[in-house]
């Protein structure tokens, strides 16, 4: 009873042909094409693997033709977000692979409600406040996604009431928006938990002063929440210091934790170990004075574990989660009209997870015992 | 053309003929666009009201195929789970009028369920919530130590208000208390109060996962260590005498020149430990309540919690998360600080010139 399309005429892939091809139902198909709950994620793996395979795309003349229905209304809805970025920030594009994961994130929340997304790079190219906020009005775009800024920019000048807008990381920027973060205040936390698990005693935060004021001191109150329960023997001062040339922050480093008997660092600053080269047998050693070799005589653990370094122990980030989260929290504004900035700004945190990695072995307690 | 005849059903042309303006405002003031002044809404607003107009759901259907590609049925219902009377209780009434208007917003139907000795228990909120096709749940500020809840969580989308002592891992929403501590540490500070001491309900510390403390704590740690006063952490008992005489013995002992506390009642509190206020010691008050004179102290909007929780709701319904979220993410609303006769200038003779 199925008729067979004739050969040579060629015809468009539906939703009944995926069905046919993985034995469901089209229903099936479409409630799987939506990530509806009631579709085992095994079934819908199955069903989207299928949809590659036959290369099964929306009807383009359905499609068409609802844009076209859209369209006409499209100068009022069409609720095109802008994800701002720092110029001095671009760096973050590559390397440590932080912001593709944020944005990756956002267009994840956003793709499927069409929302179109462009990027702008406020201080590249002449891009100034004022010329973007033109482009901004003139588009229509009345969502905004401010991306990670430095600490050098303290403050942009847009007409902020036309504007819904959410921060990610970024607290010390002006005006206060809402802002979704990484849990630097839980990292902190479970990164302490697990290294003590591991039977390590000496814990040391080091961290950069402006990172702190950026985050809102959220490392330090997590490691101040962990060693009011440990005793005061084990309790290490923090160490803030100034962001200057790696081979000086990494000597601070070296001398406070001869100072401290640190037997583990914990900072979500890993610049020198693009120092030197790690090896499996002999770990890294810095070129600091006094030198100091990890792990042998220090483990580090780090607060932002980097996806291309898998021997660095410690939280990992979900720059990702971060991302789908300010792009849902900025949707609602959006569509409810939130504009300007709130009396009462926010703030969502999004957990991490540890990663074991060579740089944190396990600590043998009777050894530890007897030095 | 006859109009009694055609008219089965009141639509937004009658509204808008009732309060003398366009249908298109009728249609932008009842999404409550900003075009619209709000005279001009709440106008509107009673018009519709007066004439019985609610949205055609088949048109709405079809505007709502034509934008979203897809055709959405009745609004979905959301679940509003409380374990104690709210009506006396102002703070948890707040929480519930901010998700309640933006529930109305947004299009869902926010539906008010007590879980409590008399009312529902976990078993037949459960078939109730599955005979209403009822996924979305907000679990709004459930106190320790009170009914709680096991459902298999695996069916619903789940957003927290407070409630972070119980099940399950889930996204939540709360004021920010650890800010709000920072935020009244520091006005104390700059009045000239040196030993400042911490003063919290344990079991409310254990629903929000002690983020007085830890406010308390990163604050602490950068004035001087002779001015560290250990925070107290009173429980939860029938008797406020006993709690008075509690906290009056903490600032006695550790000569407490300004107590931050998240209870009202703080003042009264001190007062009746036979302490006097400001005199002897001041106070500052966590959770202040819009209106309230006499008593500084940081005013959370719990409104904007509510409103944030629904908000959070919808995104997750939408997407059609369900479960325990491994990576449940924590939302925290800002306060404000106001300013009270229970904490005045240490050094007005400074101050003024």
């Amino acid at each position: 009873m199925m008729r067979r399309p004739n050969i040579g005429l060629k015809k468009y892939p539906t939703m009944n042909d995926v069905a046919f091809a993985v034995g469901v139902h089209p229903t099936t198909v479409s409630l799987a094409l939506r990530s509806h709950p009631s579709i085992p994620l095994a079934t819908r793996t199955r069903i989207l693997n299928a949809v590659r395979e036959i290369g099964y795309i929306r009807d383009p003349l359905l499609d068409a033709f609802n844009y076209h229905r859209c369209s006409k209304h499209a100068a009022k809805r069409s609720a095109s977000i802008a994800f701002v970025a720092d110029a001095n920030s671009a760096s973050l594009f590559e390397g440590l692979a932080y912001h593709p994961l944020v944005y990756e994130g956002v267009r994840a929340v956003a793709d499927p409600q069409h929302l179109s997304l462009e990027i702008f790079q406020l201080g590249a190219n002449g891009l100034t406040p004022s010329r973007l906020n033109t482009i901004l009005t003139s588009r229509g775009i009345t969502g905004i996604l401010l991306s990670t800024f430095t600490l050098s920019t303290e403050d942009i000048v847009l007409d902020w009431e036309n504007f819904s807008t959410v921060k990610i990381e970024s607290h010390h920027l002006l005006p206060q928006m809402d802002v979704v973060s990484n849990d630097q205040c839980q990292a902190a936390r479970l990164c302490m938990c697990k290294l003590r698990q591991l039977g390590y005693r000496r814990i040391g935060l080091a961290t950069a002063l402006d990172d702190e004021s950026r985050l809102q001191d959220n490392f330090s109150t997590g490691v101040l929440v962990e060693q009011a329960e440990m005793p005061a023997s084990e309790c290490v001062p923090p160490l803030l210091f100034e962001r200057t040339d790696v081979a000086e922050i990494s000597s601070h480093i070296a001398a406070w934790v001869k100072e401290n008997k640190v037997d583990v660092i914990m900072t979500n600053w890993s610049e020198f170990f693009r120092q030197a080269a790690w090896s499996t047998a002999e770990g890294i050693r810095l070129p600091t004075n006094p030198p100091l070799n990890i792990p042998r005589d220090v483990a580090f653990a780090s607060l932002d574990a980097p996806a291309d370094q898998p021997h660095i122990a410690g939280i990992v980030q979900n720059h990702r989660l971060v991302g789908m989260r300010a792009m849902e929290h900025l949707e609602v504004l959006v569509k409810t009209y939130q504009r300007g900035a709130p009396a009462n700004p926010s703030g969502t945190y999004v957990p991490g997870y540890w990663r074991d990695g060579a740089t944190v072995p396990r600590k043998a307690s009777r050894r530890k015992a007897r030095v | 053309m006859p109009i009694a005849e055609r008219q089965s059903r009141v639509t937004i042309k009658d509204v808008a003929q009732l309060a003398g303006v366009h249908f298109t405002t009728v249609s932008l003031a009842l999404r409550h666009h900003p075009s619209i002044p709000s005279a001009t809404r709440e106008r509107i607003e009673e018009a519709a009201r007066q004439i019985g107009y609610t949205p055609n759901p088949i048109f709405g259907a079809l505007t709502h195929f034509r934008v979203h590609g897809c055709v959405r049925a009745t609004p979905p219902r959301v679940a509003y789970l409380v374990n104690r009377e709210i009506d006396n209780v102002p703070h948890a009434k707040a929480f519930w009028e901010g998700a309640r208007s933006q529930a109305e917003i947004l299009g869902y139907d926010l539906e008010l369920i007590s879980v409590r000795e008399g009312y529902h228990d976990s078993k037949s909120l459960a078939r109730y919530l599955k005979a209403q096709k009822i996924s979305g749940i907000i679990i709004a500020g459930f106190k320790p130590g009170l009914s709680e809840l096991k459902l298999d969580w695996k069916d619903y989308a789940v957003v927290k208000i407070q409630s972070l002592h119980m099940e399950p891992e889930a996204t939540s929403v709360s004021n920010d208390q650890r800010q709000d501590v920072r935020i009244a540490f520091r006005e104390m500070l700059s009045r000239g109060y040196r030993r400042i001491g911490l003063a919290v309900g344990e079991t409310d510390e254990r629903s929000s996962e002690y983020r007085h403390t830890a406010g308390y704590l990163i604050e602490r740690a950068s004035v001087p260590a002779r001015d560290h006063v250990p925070q107290l952490l009173f429980p939860m008992i029938e008797d406020y005498q006993e709690i008075g005489q509690m906290i009056g013995r903490w600032v006695r002992k550790h000569k407490v020149e300004a107590v931050l506390c998240n209870w009202l009642s703080i003042r009264e509190l001190l007062v009746n430990s036979g302490l006097s206020v400001p005199d002897e010691v001041a106070c500052a008050c966590l959770c202040l309540l819009e209106g309230t004179t006499g008593l500084a102290g940081v005013i959370p909007n719990l409104n904007m919690v509510g409103t944030k929780a629904v908000s959070l709701l919808t995104s997750q319904l939408k997407q059609g998360t369900r479960g325990v979220s491994v990576f449940a993410s924590s939302t925290y609303v800002r306060s404000r600080w106001q300013d009270g006769a229970s904490a005045p200038w240490k050094n007005l003779a400074v101050v003024s010139p």
